[in-house]
């Protein structure tokens, strides 16, 4: 492709005559119209082509730097728009490009930032909004063209907002208050205008699940949802009846995302049930809710009703993802207990799912295959040209957090040696002495063993340790023989034959680092032991020498952190 | 399996398939035409950019294929380079083009991504004349234009 500034990529980059400051954009855009087509010629020479094409000049502006986390965090950067509108400053080729990169994404961090009059004049250009709170913002700013908006019930005018940008892809809503006539009008704005939603999130909302159910119904190409500190009401009678209904179900959406608190309204797990072609499923066991109220973990009871939602209504589903963020995983709440994870994989089908052939080129219907973890890199088969949508779409990768790797969640990997190629775990361990947790290791290393020996189509193998003391009572892990304890485990993971001729990377980490955790202030610092370095002859001797490791030795050891 | 590409001066050069599939084109062509001895030519590429291509695809034969990112927030975006890639790039100006250029017609998006993260840090901390400068960029603006959109934007000019 190559930069001709003819009619049509005049067009392509041409300012809407709705805009302010018409006069001087018009004037601007028919100069460059006129101009020849010819490549620039510089100071020393003529300016390269690549710097020619908008497409180039476009992707290099994507990586100017517009904010920065100098002097900030990275939750909350700071606007650094200086570079980039410098670069608009370049020529008229760059200014056409580069500028609405600069107004592309706009936050409430902008709003302290920019004058209004600026923000008002390129509201045309903004694509994506992220409005949570109404301070510096007139009620009224003339976004028409947004594709992402984040915002809450403290914006005002936030339902006309809505309406006014029917061209919405993502949305993200917040309702601080739930029973209020301004979330009423924001769910009838949704309801009304967001026929081309593909995302939506709810944040702390509290909807009856009949209104849910019918604001779904008006996004037929709705895709991913999401719910965070949402609570859905749900009633029996109504369930049961739509239930049976034709109607009521939701095929596009493929992923459904519950955040945070959803340990405590299964009212949400009944929304699945609506969900016939669901592949993902993800479940945030965030620490606490809004009020900073610790959630309840995800009991055996609602494991199993979760389970036999999925069982009964997502046919294609083929992963779970229970996310622990590391403070959940330091207080070793919120981890599933081993039985609990096999009954979630168990849950997703390992029967063929069987689609009507209607022509000579439609796939067979293979096995469909199942993994507890997050997805990554899913296979398809070829789309079949009769237009009906493939059923073999089989997982390939399995992550997981895990308190440990114990036999039932073995074998329901092991169920999964046909298509796996990447496993990566991380297996958290609570354990202040060093030598318990040198045999926790072992044990999962033997299991992980079994795994490796089974999955024959394995390409990627990793394995990580999360191993947590006490910062007041840790243990210095040096000694000789508590390092080659270890890896003694370690070498558990060759005792049998693996099947895997195609593993090109295996990776294992962690053994000697500790996170020594106070508890009391939830922080923690990380040791690693400097590693030690054997020549393979002498590995062989101490492994002989260390077969009986001397225990009494390791817990008579100094305690330092 | 092997696969022969030839340069725009016809040059052949013979790459694992897995390499030659870095570019999403040639991966395509391959689809689409079925396996072949046949080479496949680029006439949109000289030897000595191909050379450098083929260079990056065979260091980066293993990398996971990139998802495309849909939710692009420049909020969350990295402009770091891997020290190889940084010292992949580490060639004059006109090749450093070239390359990018190249990846953009074999779609190859990584080191495309590399080759503009580049010149984005070459712009870093530059006034205007100095990026015309250094890359013979013409200021087509008329002295009124520049006197407009610097005002319109002043209130950036400390941040």
């Amino acid at each position: 492709m190559s930069y001709n500034p003819s009619s049509d990529s005049v067009k392509k980059l041409s300012v809407p005559q709705s805009s302010p400051d018409v006069a001087f954009k018009t004037k601007f855009v028919a100069r460059l119209g006129s101009s020849s087509p010819r490549p620039s010629q510089g100071q020393h020479g003529p300016t390269h082509r690549a710097l020619l094409i908008p497409e180039v000049v476009a992707r290099i502006g994507h990586f100017i730097p517009l904010y920065s986390t100098y002097l900030s965090s990275a939750a909350f950067p700071r606007l650094t728009p200086k570079q980039l509108l410098r670069c608009t400053r370049v020529c008229r080729l760059w200014f056409h490009v580069l500028t609405p990169l600069l107004w592309a994404v706009v936050d409430d961090s902008v709003a302290r930032m920019i004058p209004m009059q600026a923000i008002q004049r390129n509201a045309y250009r903004i694509r994506s909004l992220y409005r949570l709170h109404n301070f510096g913002w007139p009620s009224y700013v003339a976004c028409t063209k947004l594709t992402h908006l984040t915002t809450s019930s403290w914006i005002v005018g936030v339902d006309e907002l809505i309406r006014q940008n029917p061209s919405l892809e993502r949305l993200e809503w917040c309702s601080k208050a739930p029973h209020t006539d301004i979330s009423v009008r924001v769910l009838s704005a949704i309801q009304q205008s967001m026929g081309r939603l593909r995302e939506l999130k709810l944040v702390e909302c509290t909807l009856k699940l009949k209104d849910l159910l019918m604001i779904l119904r008006s996004m037929p190409v709705l895709r991913r949802l999401e719910f965070e500190q949402t609570t859905i009401q749900s009633s029996r009678d109504l369930y049961t009846e739509m239930f049976h209904s034709a109607q009521l179900n939701f095929p596009n959406i493929r992923h459904v995302s519950l955040g945070r608190g959803f340990s405590e309204c299964e009212g949400l797990f009944e929304i699945l049930a609506f969900c016939p072609r669901l592949e993902r499923l993800d479940l945030d066991s965030g620490t606490t809710n809004c009020d900073g109220r610790l959630t309840r973990k995800l009991s055996a009871q609602s494991t199993e009703t979760l389970a036999t939602i999925l069982s009964r209504s997502c046919p294609r589903l083929r992963a779970i993802e229970y996310w622990t963020p590391l403070e959940s995983s330091i207080q070793r709440i919120h981890l599933l207990s081993g039985d609990q994870y096999t009954s979630l994989v168990k849950a997703i089908h390992t029967t063929p799912v069987s689609e009507p052939r209607t022509s000579p080129k439609s796939m067979a219907p293979s096995r469909v295959n199942n993994a507890c973890s997050s997805m990554n890199g899913i296979r398809k088969s070829p789309v079949e040209t009769s237009g009906i949508e493939p059923t073999s779409a089989t997982p390939v990768s399995f992550k997981a957090d895990l308190l440990e790797l114990d036999m039932s969640m073995t074998v329901a990997l092991m169920d999964l040696c046909h298509t796996l190629e990447t496993i990566s775990l991380r297996i958290h361990v609570y354990e202040c002495q060093p030598w318990r947790r040198h045999e926790a290791s072992r044990w999962n290393f033997k299991n992980i063993s079994c795994i490796l020996s089974a999955c024959q189509g394995l390409q990627t193998f990793e394995l990580d340790f999360l191993a947590f003391s006490k910062a007041d009572g840790g243990f210095s892990d040096t000694s000789t023989a508590s390092v080659l304890t270890a890896n003694q485990g370690a070498l558990m993971l060759f005792e049998d034959s693996w099947r895997c001729q195609g593993l090109k990377r295996l990776s294992i980490s962690g053994l000697h680092r500790t996170f020594h955790v106070n508890y009391h202030s939830n922080s923690w610092e990380r040791t690693e032991v400097p590693q030690i370095q054997y020549a393979p002859i002498r590995m062989k001797e101490l492994l002989q020498v260390a077969e009986t490791p001397d225990l009494s030795e390791i817990q008579d050891e100094p305690r330092s952190g | 399996m092997t696969i022969t590409l030839t340069s725009l001066d016809n040059l052949e050069f013979k790459v694992d398939k897995d390499v030659a599939e870095r570019s999403v084109l040639i991966k395509n062509m391959i689809e689409d035409v079925g396996e072949s001895d046949s080479p496949i030519p680029l006439p949109n590429v000289t030897s000595a950019v191909l050379k450098k291509v083929i260079e990056y695809c065979e260091h980066h034969r293993h990398d996971p294929v990139p998802v495309q990112d849909e939710s692009d927030d420049p909020r969350k975006r990295s402009n770091d380079i891997e020290e190889w890639d940084m010292k992949f790039m580490q060639v004059d100006q006109e090749m450093l083009f070239e390359i990018i250029l190249a990846a953009n017609y074999l779609d190859i998006k990584p080191l495309l991504d590399v080759g503009c993260k580049t010149v984005a840090n070459i712009i870093k901390g530059k006034t205007p004349e100095e990026i015309r400068k250094v890359f013979n960029i013409v200021n087509d603006f008329t002295p009124e234009e520049e006197a407009q959109i610097r005002k319109e934007n002043e209130w950036a000019e400390d941040r």
